[in-house]
């Protein structure tokens, strides 16, 4: 998420579904959302009804278009010009919301002498490495405001920073998406001109760079008449300013394209223009492509964040809270109060036990010194590395690639704990043991328990898999569909339940093919 | 419940490492934790603490799968 970690210092939506109901315009752009959100596109609904103009700009006409107020059938990977052409727009009619740009965005910063933009340099912006085709960004920093005077400016100490970056270990814990989340870094405050005047300073910049998109270069390169172009920019910004908010809503229409992140940060420009940003019923909203993975984000259960994008204490870089937050002194930008986060993240987790004079507890957090992603675990199951595994809303025996590989993991486990809404194959693979042939319990210490969501304990499970060759033969599909028994596996229930027990219900009387179903599939 | 947090202690003390290649780690490798795209919020903050406040730092998510 490039596109929003450059624009707001994290790569993440920056409002949630329902916000959308107080949006007063929304813009959906490169997305079927009626069709492929429909739990979210009741927010849709509801802003329409209460009087929303919907806007869906997307080559096909979906069930989308037909909801909407207007379609909009640009031609397909048009999308910079067509946004381009709206922030034109914005600022050559003086339509930006004026104290919301000079108060709360980088436009009276001023970038330094050496910049140069692409419209001067044949497309190009100053910096271009041709041989290696990337760009060098040290032409492209603000003007600093005071000579550097922090001790984070220390040379010795940025260069310890960057020798560590390069070090194999801390490279695999992922440290490229935590920055690519986090944005660009900002070394410094930068010179500031409040009338928004100078011409170095961003917004006039940004003026001059989106120049070229006229409505007539827009209607030409998108394929759309100028009329339409006209109404959706009157649209969106009489429902932007201090009254009102305008929201855009963007899927994989924007995001599977090569300039995708272009197109996400330059409608986060556009919507920072008109001050839709941070305030109910504005944002930029990525739809993703399962419920809450943007929560799962955003709060992350990933093994190198820590919630809001802190990211995890790495062994060779963070001994001390004070290591932790080294790279944040002296920053400008969303990052330079990178302590005050870590602190009070510390103290929501250890309470009082987190103290100015312990360091706030940093110490009790583990560290990470690698890779310790999905599938690395899985391979330090196989190895016996791992005792115990939680899944909780995930199927990987079926669901992830290789889940060969998957089965062959988790059957190497001393126990699973499987907390679902359905009784999954990550559950039931194991159940191909002897036990269900003979309805005995061999005494082992392979341990089976579904947590029915809701957490109510239904069972302890049945010991499986006497021996690991019988974890194995289970792991291996097809072998395990033959010997799959007829009668699905019985749950004990976690007490002995007198009532049940009379009918044999516990699992102490009879065979398998004695007990009830208990919601299970059938197997076979 | 109970039975969960038997093994849960066990394997933790099992998998524990003080250090790692010389670096203190403080940390278990006997855990993980797998979630899926239909955790909320809150549901992650408390998987994400509970798991971390163990030692366990291999929790994912279906976001990276």
């Amino acid at each position: 998420m490039p596109g929003l970690g450059a624009s707001f210092g994290r790569g993440g939506a920056t409002n949630f579904l329902e916000d959308l109901a107080n949006s007063d315009c929304i813009v959906i752009e490169g997305s079927n959302m009626a069709e492929c959100h429909p739990v979210g596109f009741q927010w849709v609904t509801e802003a329409k009804a209460r009087g929303a103009k919907v806007i869906h700009i997307d080559p096909r006409f979906t069930r989308t278009s037909a909801i909407a107020d207007l379609h909009v059938p640009l031609r397909i990977g048009t999308d910079i010009a067509f946004l381009g052409g709206l922030i034109k727009y914005v600022l050559d009619n003086e339509l930006y919301f004026k104290d919301y740009v000079a108060a709360y965005t980088n436009a009276a910063a001023l970038v330094g002498e050496e910049f140069v933009d692409a419209e001067d340099l044949d497309g190009l912006f100053s910096g271009f490495d041709a041989e290696n085709r990337i760009y060098d960004e040290d032409s492209w920093q603000y003007e600093p405001q005071d000579p550097p005077q922090s001790g984070a400016d220390d040379p010795a100490e940025a260069a310890e920073q960057d020798k560590l970056e390069d070090d194999p270990s801390v490279k695999h814990s992922d440290r490229a998406q935590a920055a690519g989340s986090g944005g660009p870094p900002i070394p410094a405050k930068p010179k500031r001109d409040e009338t928004l005047q100078h011409p170095r300073s961003v917004f006039q910049i940004l003026k001059r760079h989106f120049d070229r998109y006229t409505p007539e270069m827009v209607s030409e390169v998108c394929g759309i008449e100028p009329e339409v172009f006209k109404q959706v920019a009157k649209w969106v910004t009489s429902n932007s300013g201090r009254d009102r908010t305008t929201a855009w809503v963007y899927s994989v229409g924007w995001t599977q394209h090569s300039v995708g992140a272009q197109y996400i940060r330059t409608c986060s420009i556009l919507q920072t223009l008109l001050g839709n940003i941070g305030r109910p019923g504005g944002g930029i909203l990525a739809l993703r492509g399962h419920a809450s993975i943007q929560g799962s984000t955003d709060v992350p259960t990933l093994f190198n964040l820590l919630p809001g994008y802190l990211p995890m204490p790495h062994a060779h870089q963070h001994h001390d809270l004070d290591e932790y937050v080294a790279d944040a002194a002296g920053k400008a930008g969303f990052w330079g109060n990178k302590p005050s986060y870590m602190v009070s993240l510390l103290k929501a987790w250890w309470g009082d036990a987190a103290t100015a004079e312990n360091d706030f507890a940093f110490d009790y957090l583990p560290r990470i010194n690698g890779d310790h992603s999905s599938y690395r675990t899985i391979a330090d199951m196989i190895k016996g590395k791992v005792s115990g595994y939680f899944l909780v809303g995930e199927n990987p025996t079926v669901g992830h690639p290789n889940s060969r590989m998957n089965r062959f993991g988790l059957a190497n486990l001393d126990w699973l704990v499987v907390r679902d809404l359905q009784m999954i194959e990550s559950a039931t693979f194991w159940k191909e043991g002897p036990e269900h042939e003979t309805g005995r319990c061999p005494r082992d210490d392979r341990h089976r328990g579904l947590l029915h969501a809701g957490g109510h304990a239904r069972g302890e499970g049945r010991h499986l898999h006497p021996d690991p060759a019988g974890a194995a033969v289970a792991a291996q599909g097809g072998r395990a569909a033959e010997r799959r028994p007829r009668r699905p596996v019985v749950l004990l229930p976690p007490r002995p339940d007198p009532a049940r027990a009379a009918e044999g219900l516990d699992g102490s009387a009879g065979s398998p093919a004695a007990r009830p179903h208990l919601g299970l599939p059938g197997g076979g | 419940m109970e039975m969960i947090a038997d093994r849960v202690l066990e394997a933790r003390k099992k998998g524990w490492q003080d250090e790692d290649g010389g670096e203190r780690v403080n940390r278990t490798m006997g855990i993980a934790s797998l979630g899926g795209a239909t955790l909320d919020n809150e549901e992650n903050y408390l998987m994400k603490k509970l798991y971390s406040a163990l030692g366990a730092i291999q929790i994912e998510n279906q976001a990276r799968i």
